[in-house]
Protein backbone atom coordinates (compact mmCIF):
# COMPACT_ATOMS: atom_id res chain seq x y z
CA UNK A 1 0.00 0.00 0.00
CA UNK A 2 1.18 3.52 -0.78
CA UNK A 3 3.03 5.50 1.89
CA UNK A 4 0.50 8.32 1.51
CA UNK A 5 -3.24 8.02 1.95
CA UNK A 6 -5.40 10.97 0.96
CA UNK A 7 -9.07 10.88 1.93
CA UNK A 8 -11.68 13.44 1.00
CA UNK A 9 -14.36 14.15 3.60
CA UNK A 10 -17.70 15.22 2.15
CA UNK A 11 -20.40 14.75 4.77
CA UNK A 12 -20.77 12.45 7.75
CA UNK A 13 -21.39 9.38 5.62
CA UNK A 14 -17.81 9.57 4.30
CA UNK A 15 -16.26 9.41 7.78
CA UNK A 16 -16.61 5.63 8.38
CA UNK A 17 -14.91 4.91 5.05
CA UNK A 18 -12.08 7.30 5.93
CA UNK A 19 -11.69 5.63 9.33
CA UNK A 20 -11.60 2.14 7.85
CA UNK A 21 -9.15 3.28 5.16
CA UNK A 22 -6.89 4.81 7.82
CA UNK A 23 -6.93 1.62 9.86
CA UNK A 24 -6.04 -0.54 6.84
CA UNK A 25 -3.32 1.91 5.81
CA UNK A 26 -1.79 1.89 9.29
CA UNK A 27 -1.79 -1.91 9.40
CA UNK A 28 -0.17 -1.99 5.95
CA UNK A 29 2.58 0.33 7.23
CA UNK A 30 3.40 -2.24 9.88
CA UNK A 31 1.74 -0.64 12.90
CA UNK A 32 0.30 -2.96 15.51
CA UNK A 33 -3.45 -3.49 15.70
CA UNK A 34 -3.65 -1.27 18.79
CA UNK A 35 -1.71 1.57 17.16
CA UNK A 36 -3.72 1.17 13.94
CA UNK A 37 -6.91 1.59 15.95
CA UNK A 38 -5.42 4.73 17.47
CA UNK A 39 -4.61 6.14 14.03
CA UNK A 40 -8.17 5.35 12.93
CA UNK A 41 -9.53 7.03 16.06
CA UNK A 42 -7.54 10.21 15.36
CA UNK A 43 -8.84 10.27 11.79
CA UNK A 44 -12.38 9.80 13.12
CA UNK A 45 -12.00 12.77 15.48
CA UNK A 46 -10.47 15.08 12.87
CA UNK A 47 -12.87 14.11 10.08
CA UNK A 48 -15.87 14.48 12.40
CA UNK A 49 -14.71 17.98 13.27
CA UNK A 50 -14.61 18.83 9.57
CA UNK A 51 -18.16 17.55 9.16
CA UNK A 52 -19.45 19.45 12.19
CA UNK A 53 -17.50 22.67 12.01
CA UNK A 54 -16.04 23.08 8.50
CA UNK A 55 -19.17 23.00 6.39
CA UNK A 56 -19.00 19.23 6.14
CA UNK A 57 -15.94 19.11 3.95
CA UNK A 58 -12.22 18.63 4.22
CA UNK A 59 -9.32 16.37 3.52
CA UNK A 60 -7.30 14.02 5.68
CA UNK A 61 -3.84 12.92 4.61
CA UNK A 62 -1.82 10.16 6.24
CA UNK A 63 1.85 9.73 5.47
CA UNK A 64 5.07 8.31 6.76
CA UNK A 65 7.40 11.09 7.90
CA UNK A 66 10.96 11.70 9.06
CA UNK A 67 11.58 14.33 11.75
CA UNK A 68 14.89 13.19 13.14
CA UNK A 69 13.20 9.84 13.62
CA UNK A 70 10.50 7.94 11.78
CA UNK A 71 6.95 9.00 12.36
CA UNK A 72 3.37 8.81 11.13
CA UNK A 73 1.75 12.12 10.22
CA UNK A 74 -1.96 12.80 10.01
CA UNK A 75 -2.91 16.11 8.46
CA UNK A 76 -6.47 17.44 8.36
CA UNK A 77 -7.21 20.40 6.08
CA UNK A 78 -10.42 22.30 5.67
CA UNK A 79 -11.77 25.62 4.40
CA UNK A 80 -14.16 26.13 7.27
CA UNK A 81 -14.48 29.28 9.39
CA UNK A 82 -11.58 28.34 11.64
CA UNK A 83 -11.39 27.61 15.37
CA UNK A 84 -12.24 30.74 17.34
CA UNK A 85 -10.36 29.72 20.47
CA UNK A 86 -7.69 27.06 20.07
CA UNK A 87 -6.97 27.09 23.81
CA UNK A 88 -10.60 26.18 24.54
CA UNK A 89 -10.59 23.53 21.82
CA UNK A 90 -7.57 21.85 23.39
CA UNK A 91 -8.91 22.05 26.94
CA UNK A 92 -10.62 19.13 28.62
CA UNK A 93 -14.40 19.40 28.81
CA UNK A 94 -15.23 15.96 30.07
CA UNK A 95 -16.04 17.03 33.60
CA UNK A 96 -18.39 19.91 32.87
CA UNK A 97 -21.38 17.71 32.13
CA UNK A 98 -21.74 19.35 28.76
CA UNK A 99 -20.40 18.33 25.38
CA UNK A 100 -17.13 16.46 25.16
CA UNK A 101 -15.92 19.21 22.82
CA UNK A 102 -13.96 18.82 19.60
CA UNK A 103 -12.11 15.65 20.53
CA UNK A 104 -8.79 17.46 20.14
CA UNK A 105 -7.62 16.73 23.71
CA UNK A 106 -8.02 13.05 22.85
CA UNK A 107 -6.02 13.52 19.65
CA UNK A 108 -3.31 15.27 21.66
CA UNK A 109 -3.13 12.35 24.08
CA UNK A 110 -3.07 9.74 21.31
CA UNK A 111 -0.31 11.43 19.32
CA UNK A 112 3.15 12.77 20.23
CA UNK A 113 2.84 16.14 18.49
CA UNK A 114 -0.14 18.29 17.60
CA UNK A 115 -0.04 21.55 15.66
CA UNK A 116 -3.02 23.68 14.76
CA UNK A 117 -2.98 26.52 12.24
CA UNK A 118 -6.34 28.21 11.94
CA UNK A 119 -7.80 31.35 10.37
CA UNK A 120 -11.20 32.43 9.00
CA UNK A 121 -10.11 30.81 5.73
CA UNK A 122 -9.59 27.36 7.15
CA UNK A 123 -7.77 25.04 9.51
CA UNK A 124 -4.80 22.72 9.25
CA UNK A 125 -4.31 20.21 12.04
CA UNK A 126 -1.09 18.21 11.94
CA UNK A 127 -0.62 15.32 14.34
CA UNK A 128 2.48 13.12 14.52
CA UNK A 129 3.22 9.85 16.23
CA UNK A 130 6.78 8.61 16.55
CA UNK A 131 7.30 5.20 15.09
CA UNK A 132 6.90 2.74 17.93
CA UNK B 1 -27.52 12.82 7.88
CA UNK B 2 -25.89 9.43 8.12
CA UNK B 3 -26.96 6.21 6.50
CA UNK B 4 -28.72 4.81 9.56
CA UNK B 5 -32.35 3.82 9.07
CA UNK B 6 -34.23 5.01 12.15
CA UNK B 7 -37.32 2.94 11.29
CA UNK B 8 -35.22 -0.19 11.57
CA UNK B 9 -33.35 0.72 14.75
CA UNK B 10 -31.57 -2.28 16.30
CA UNK B 11 -33.50 -2.15 19.57
CA UNK B 12 -35.16 -5.23 21.00
CA UNK B 13 -36.71 -6.20 24.27
CA UNK B 14 -35.37 -9.21 26.16
CA UNK B 15 -36.56 -10.24 29.62
CA UNK B 16 -38.07 -6.82 30.18
CA UNK B 17 -34.82 -5.04 29.28
CA UNK B 18 -34.28 -2.91 26.17
CA UNK B 19 -31.20 -4.10 24.31
CA UNK B 20 -29.66 -1.64 21.89
CA UNK B 21 -27.19 -3.16 19.42
CA UNK B 22 -25.39 -0.45 17.45
CA UNK B 23 -24.21 -1.69 14.06
CA UNK B 24 -20.60 -1.05 13.00
CA UNK B 25 -19.52 2.13 11.20
CA UNK B 26 -22.16 4.48 12.57
CA UNK B 27 -21.66 8.18 11.87
CA UNK B 28 -22.10 10.84 14.54
CA UNK B 29 -25.60 11.56 13.20
CA UNK B 30 -26.39 7.85 13.31
CA UNK B 31 -25.46 7.69 17.01
CA UNK B 32 -27.72 10.66 17.64
CA UNK B 33 -30.59 8.96 15.76
CA UNK B 34 -30.00 5.75 17.69
CA UNK B 35 -30.16 7.59 21.01
CA UNK B 36 -33.43 9.25 20.03
CA UNK B 37 -34.89 5.94 18.82
CA UNK B 38 -33.89 4.29 22.09
CA UNK B 39 -35.58 7.04 24.10
CA UNK B 40 -38.78 6.69 22.08
CA UNK B 41 -38.87 2.95 22.69
CA UNK B 42 -37.99 3.49 26.34
CA UNK B 43 -40.94 5.83 26.81
CA UNK B 44 -43.39 3.63 24.92
CA UNK B 45 -42.51 0.40 26.73
CA UNK B 46 -42.57 -0.64 30.33
CA UNK B 47 -38.82 -1.30 30.33
CA UNK B 48 -36.81 0.55 32.92
CA UNK B 49 -33.39 -0.89 32.08
CA UNK B 50 -31.25 -0.57 28.96
CA UNK B 51 -28.27 -2.60 27.80
CA UNK B 52 -26.11 -1.24 24.99
CA UNK B 53 -24.42 -4.20 23.32
CA UNK B 54 -21.20 -2.89 21.76
CA UNK B 55 -20.14 -6.28 20.38
CA UNK B 56 -20.35 -5.10 16.76
CA UNK B 57 -18.64 -1.76 17.37
CA UNK B 58 -14.88 -1.86 16.89
CA UNK B 59 -14.14 1.86 17.10
CA UNK B 60 -15.71 4.61 19.14
CA UNK B 61 -14.84 8.30 19.00
CA UNK B 62 -15.71 11.38 21.04
CA UNK B 63 -18.99 11.92 19.21
CA UNK B 64 -20.15 8.35 19.83
CA UNK B 65 -19.01 8.51 23.46
CA UNK B 66 -21.02 11.69 23.93
CA UNK B 67 -24.18 10.03 22.60
CA UNK B 68 -23.60 6.96 24.77
CA UNK B 69 -23.15 9.17 27.81
CA UNK B 70 -26.34 11.09 27.03
CA UNK B 71 -28.20 7.84 26.47
CA UNK B 72 -27.16 6.58 29.91
CA UNK B 73 -27.95 9.90 31.55
CA UNK B 74 -31.43 10.08 29.97
CA UNK B 75 -32.25 6.58 31.19
CA UNK B 76 -31.05 7.49 34.68
CA UNK B 77 -33.12 10.69 34.74
CA UNK B 78 -36.17 8.61 33.76
CA UNK B 79 -35.55 6.35 36.74
CA UNK B 80 -33.82 3.44 35.02
CA UNK B 81 -30.35 2.01 34.65
CA UNK B 82 -28.12 1.60 31.62
CA UNK B 83 -25.23 -0.84 31.18
CA UNK B 84 -22.74 -1.67 28.45
CA UNK B 85 -22.08 -5.18 27.23
CA UNK B 86 -19.52 -6.95 25.05
CA UNK B 87 -17.12 -4.02 24.90
CA UNK B 88 -14.31 -4.86 22.50
CA UNK B 89 -10.67 -4.27 23.39
CA UNK B 90 -10.25 -1.42 20.89
CA UNK B 91 -13.35 0.32 22.23
CA UNK B 92 -12.14 -0.05 25.81
CA UNK B 93 -8.77 1.33 24.72
CA UNK B 94 -10.46 4.30 23.02
CA UNK B 95 -12.55 5.06 26.12
CA UNK B 96 -9.35 5.13 28.17
CA UNK B 97 -7.35 7.11 25.57
CA UNK B 98 -10.12 9.69 25.25
CA UNK B 99 -10.51 9.76 29.05
CA UNK B 100 -14.25 9.49 28.69
CA UNK B 101 -16.21 9.50 31.91
CA UNK B 102 -19.33 7.41 31.35
CA UNK B 103 -20.57 8.46 34.77
CA UNK B 104 -20.76 5.14 36.51
CA UNK B 105 -22.20 3.09 33.66
CA UNK B 106 -21.25 -0.52 34.36
CA UNK B 107 -19.83 -2.84 31.70
CA UNK B 108 -20.44 -6.59 31.41
CA UNK B 109 -18.86 -9.31 29.33
CA UNK B 110 -22.09 -10.27 27.61
CA UNK B 111 -25.63 -9.01 27.07
CA UNK B 112 -27.00 -11.93 29.10
CA UNK B 113 -24.78 -11.02 32.04
CA UNK B 114 -25.84 -7.38 31.80
CA UNK B 115 -29.55 -8.31 31.69
CA UNK B 116 -29.11 -10.49 34.78
CA UNK B 117 -27.26 -7.72 36.60
CA UNK B 118 -30.01 -5.22 35.79
CA UNK B 119 -32.60 -7.61 37.14
CA UNK B 120 -34.14 -8.70 33.86
CA UNK B 121 -36.82 -11.35 34.11
CA UNK B 122 -35.69 -14.39 32.14
CA UNK B 123 -37.45 -17.55 31.17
Amino acid sequence: MTAVLRVEIAGGETVPRAVLGAQEWALAQGLSEVDSHRVALVVSELATNQVKYARGRGEVILRRCERGRECIEIEALDRGPGIADVGWALAEHTSTGGSLGLGLPGVKRLMDELHIETSPEGTRVTARKWWP
Amino acid sequence: MGSFDLSNAPIQRFAGVLVVTPPPDLTGDDWLSLRRAMLERYRSEASKQVVVDLGRVDLIDTEACEQLRRMARSVRVLGGKCALAAVQAAVASALVDLEVDLEGVEAFLSTEEAIDALGGRRG
